[in-house]
């Protein structure tokens, strides 16, 4: 299974939303993409699954192209965050069979299983759920739809402390249980930074980080906690780029690791290994050009 | 076809709901219409012609119902991972069953009341299917615009319809005696094939308008 996006460039009313974007899985993994809000990342997303049309660029799926081809849509499911996607009258059930009509081999076993743990009552209106119990919903159907790449565009809207475990112990399961592409599309950064092995992370219209793993995003970005002065003369003009926080007389900073070659740094700064989602950050505040 | 008929299986539950919840208003205002003139008994033939009312209506609303639900259609049909083209062959479908159980409906309403005149079913046929696939094309067109413009534009030919349905004549059907008026105008002048290829033509062009705007559906930004 290979899915490959070439130079895709998508605008709306001629205002720009993503340029030349181009990337490939092809193995089994967990991804992150990540990206700021309104960076495009559900823009992406849609463009990849046909529903949202673009004039450059292709979007293959084992060299055939997505667009208007049955064949290659049947292999990819995408869940999304939008409520309107059902009529709304549907019972769960219903959608179970709408799932099993389209993709054929729909598992109803785990479906059963999945709705007890999220506590759904199937034969309820899929429209009378909650938006966290929607959302629930939503990802039972991604998890037991007979999909080779799994896109999840906000997995967690809405789902309380307890049930978003719930998820991230189910993605593990049917992950280890069926290996397939899933595609993370999530704020909530420290949550999934255990579960993802790959990060794509999207920034200003275009990729930043292109399937990079987890541990070598977080190496990309090095936190400094010195005397202001020491930290000011090491990073010199760029220093103003980084919002630092004051601790005492000494001072907090995430920079790129990449600023800090060459370079010797004095004792009195020491150097700390940052989170993904402080990465996270840092790659993508727009001061940090 | 395989394709189209599996999200057609998927979307016809909407519209068969649509079918008896139109049903079952007409029926209400039937009753209501009987208990209000005392139950006074009728002939058979009037009573053939009422049922086939009622369904001609609900089977009229579905079709219109089909029209304002084109982008629900839609997004469902992405969702279970079908393409444009498969939507556009499950909306071809939809619209042909619904377009010929409704000009049978409403032959079979003429063969009651005007009999001998089936020989211009093929006429009627033509011009049913014209008329569908025309709104098709139009709905099409507009679910490319924003919902309010799609909505106000869909609204407003529906209020003319519904014009059309209740101030003209109460009986839908009641329509094809003046549509067999104007075939049998046609056929005096003896222009049977300018009607049919004008028809053909017509549904030729319109079924390639709304193929071609039916390709260019995309999600709506919120």
């Amino acid at each position: 299974m290979k899915l490959t996006v070439n130079n895709l460039t998508k605008t709306f009313k001629h205002e720009s939303i993503l340029e030349n974007i181009s990337f490939e899985l092809t193995s089994p993994k967990i991804y992150g993409l990540l990206g700021r809000n309104g960076v495009g990342k559900s823009t992406l997303l849609n463009c990849i699954c046909d529903r949202l049309l673009f004039k450059q660029g292709k979007v293959l799926l084992n060299e055939k192209t997505i667009h208007n081809n049955n064949e290659q849509l049947k292999q990819i499911y995408l869940m999304n965050d939008n409520s309107e996607t059902y009529y709304g009258w549907e019972t769960v059930s219903d959608l179970y069979k709408y799932t099993d009509i389209a993709y054929g081999n729909f598992n109803y076993k785990n479906a059963h299983e999945l709705a007890n743990k999220f506590g759904i009552e199937e034969r309820q209106k899929f429209k009378h759920l909650s938006t966290g119990l929607q959302t629930a919903v939503k990802l039972i159907l991604a998890f037991c739809v007979n999909a080779k790449i799994i896109f999840l565009d906000e997995p967690t809207l809405g789902l309380d402390a307890y049930l978003r475990d719930v998820f991230y112990q189910e993605l593990i399961k049917t992950y280890n249980e069926n290996p397939r592409i899933f595609v993370l599309s999530t704020h909530l950064i420290n949550e999934v930074q255990n579960l993802i092995e790959d990060v794509i992370i999207l920034n200003n219209k275009k990729i930043v980080l292109n399937k990079t793993s987890v541990e070598n995003t977080c190496q990309l970005v090095t936190q400094l906690q010195g005397k202001r002065e020491d930290i000011k003369n090491l990073l010199g003009e760029k220093f103003s780029s980084y919002d630092a926080i004051t601790v005492g007389k000494q001072i907090i900073i995430n920079v790129k690791t990449e600023l800090l070659q060459k370079k010797n740094i004095p004792t009195t700064i020491t150097k700390h290994p940052v989170d993904l989602q402080t990465a996270f950050i840092t790659l993508t505040n727009k001061g940090n050009k | 076809m395989k394709k189209s008929i599996e999200l057609l299986k998927c979307t016809c539950r909407n519209r068969i709901r649509q079918i008896l919840i139109s049903t079952s208003i007409f029926i209400i205002f039937i009753t209501l219409g009987y208990i209000i003139n005392g139950f006074k008994s009728t002939n058979i033939k009037l009573l053939i012609n009422g049922i086939t009312c009622i369904i001609s209506f609900a089977l009229i609303m579905a079709l219109i119902y089909g029209y304002f639900t084109q982008y629900k259609d839609y997004r469902i049909a992405m969702q279970l991972g079908f393409s444009r083209k498969t939507l556009w062959w499950s909306k071809f479908i939809e619209l042909t069953i619904l377009t010929a159980l409704i000009t049978i409906i409403g032959i079979i309403n003429l063969h009651v009341g005007y009999r001998g005149i089936l020989i211009l079913t093929s006429m009627i046929v033509c011009m049913n299917f014209s008329i569908t696939i025309t709104f098709f094309a139009l709905s099409s067109f507009l679910v490319l615009f924003p919902r309010w413009l799609g909505k106000t534009v869909m609204m407003t030919i529906l209020s003319f319809i519904i014009y059309f349905i209740t101030y003209e004549t109460i009986n839908i059907t009641y329509q094809y005696p003046k549509l067999v008026h104007f075939i049998q105008k046609v056929l005096s002048l003896n222009m049977y094939f300018s009607f049919y290829a004008v028809c053909i033509i017509w549904i030729t062009l319109m079924l390639i308008i709304s193929y071609r705007f039916m390709n260019l559906i995309q999600i709506r930004r919120n």
